[in-house]
């Protein structure tokens, strides 16, 4: 066995008295095998906790899906570097319902046949939309929505794929409309605090990758 | 896939792109945002926040080492954020010195950990689907098991643990001096 071999031989515990007794005096004698084990050890303790610190690093599908939903693109994804770089604070707002992939147990999200309905949360703001297909325009809908619980200054709709941005118009109770295309939409709702924005959604569903 | 190439993609905004920046460190922000002993949807807003702000400085940052440092950083600051605001909602005076010492010590195993990845990413497949069935499982793996699943005759499992260890070893106490 060379001492290279030995040496890890030794820290993996498997070596007879007499190896490990050859293997101790060349570490003291040897600063580059002193070096090896000292590295070999620092690399097994890290691997014997491997497994249980692994566990912190697991991630959910939906989780995952929500992130891959938050990348940067050209121009479109401008407008929120923009509020950031502005020191504008942005918050994430949470998916807390979607009528598309409710269960027959959730009724009261689920929707009429065509129509979609998507509710997010950030702190104590609920942002409720309704999608409907158009009845005016072939491959278009009608998007109806509700901010509550935050003072909502504007909300801005984004059509990612073509980067158009829809000022919406707010009422006094936090209702807006807006008009879209099929793809891949943003919501902005810009409150006195910083900006609150939506993961992307892909209406209609079929279109998520 | 070199990270420097998966940066520049993301910046250009490619979409799988950004999926494996997603991928590849995802399980670092979640992992930072437990530490810190958050509700589960909290940890769901940690990394939100967190990703949400690479996509906004992506074209801050440089390299992968850069980008695992920044996304811990930024997951770090956000944990710190939502724990006080929880602890001010629920009432609760400040974190006491002993939980801000565990997650400090959970977090450095966690940095740790996510050097000993990049370690084993960079070992050759056979290296890397051994030593993962023998550390990487909760349970551990027999030599036996591991001889079936992997096709690896019961003797060889010894002598190539040892090899690749030494590998690792390069790889993991090298990363750490670099």
């Amino acid at each position: 066995m060379d001492e290279r071999a030995l040496i890890t031989s030794w820290v993996m515990g498997e070596l007879s008295q007499a190896e490990a007794a050859r293997a101790a005096a060349l570490e003291a004698a040897r600063p580059d095998l002193a070096q090896l084990a000292a590295g070999l050890r620092a690399t097994a303790a890290a691997l014997g906790r491997a497994a249980r610190v692994r566990s912190g690093f697991e991630v959910s599908g939906e989780a995952l899906e929500r992130l891959y939903g938050l990348g940067p693109r050209q121009g479109a994804g401008a407008r929120v570097a923009r509020a950031v770089a502005g020191a504008a604070a942005l918050v994430m707002a949470r998916l807390r319902a979607d009528s598309w992939s409710a269960g027959a147990l959730t009724p009261a999200v689920r929707g009429e046949d065509g129509s979609r309905r998507v509710v997010y949360e950030s702190g104590g703001a609920v942002i409720d939309v309704r999608i409907d297909p158009s009845l005016a325009r072939l491959r278009a809908y009608e998007c109806v929505g509700c901010v509550q619980g935050v003072g909502a200054q504007r909300v801005v709709w984004t059509e990612l794929d073509s980067g158009a941005e829809h000022l919406c118009e707010l009422e006094a109770d936090g209702f807006f409309e807006v008009r879209v295309r099929p793809g891949r939409h943003r919501i902005d709702v810009h409150t006195p605090a910083g900006v609150i924005s939506t993961p992307d959604l892909w209406h209609p569903p079929e279109q998520a990758p | 896939m070199p990270t420097q190439s998966l940066l520049e993609r993301c910046r250009a905004g490619d979409q799988g792109a950004w999926r494996s920046l997603v991928d590849a460190y995802a399980g670092l922000v979640y992992a930072v945002a437990r530490a810190h002993r958050l509700p589960a949807d909290v940890c769901d807003d940690v990394a939100q926040n967190s990703f949400a702000a690479l996509a906004a400085n992506i074209h801050r940052v440089q390299s992968d080492l850069a980008v695992a440092a920044w996304l811990r950083t930024t997951a770090t600051r956000e944990s710190w954020r939502a724990g006080k605001k929880l602890r001010r909602s629920a009432g609760a005076g400040p974190e006491d010195q002993g939980a801000e010492s565990a997650a400090e010590a959970e977090l450095e195993e966690i940095e740790e950990h996510q050097r000993l990845r990049r370690a084993m990413e960079r070992l050759d497949e056979r290296c890397r689907r051994l030593l993962s069935a023998l550390y990487f499982t909760s349970h551990g793996e027999s030599y036996d098991g591991i001889s079936a699943r992997l096709g690896l005759p019961r003797g060889s499992i010894g002598p190539t643990r040892q090899r690749c260890l030494q590998r690792l070893c390069e790889l993991f106490v090298g990363d750490d001096a670099g």
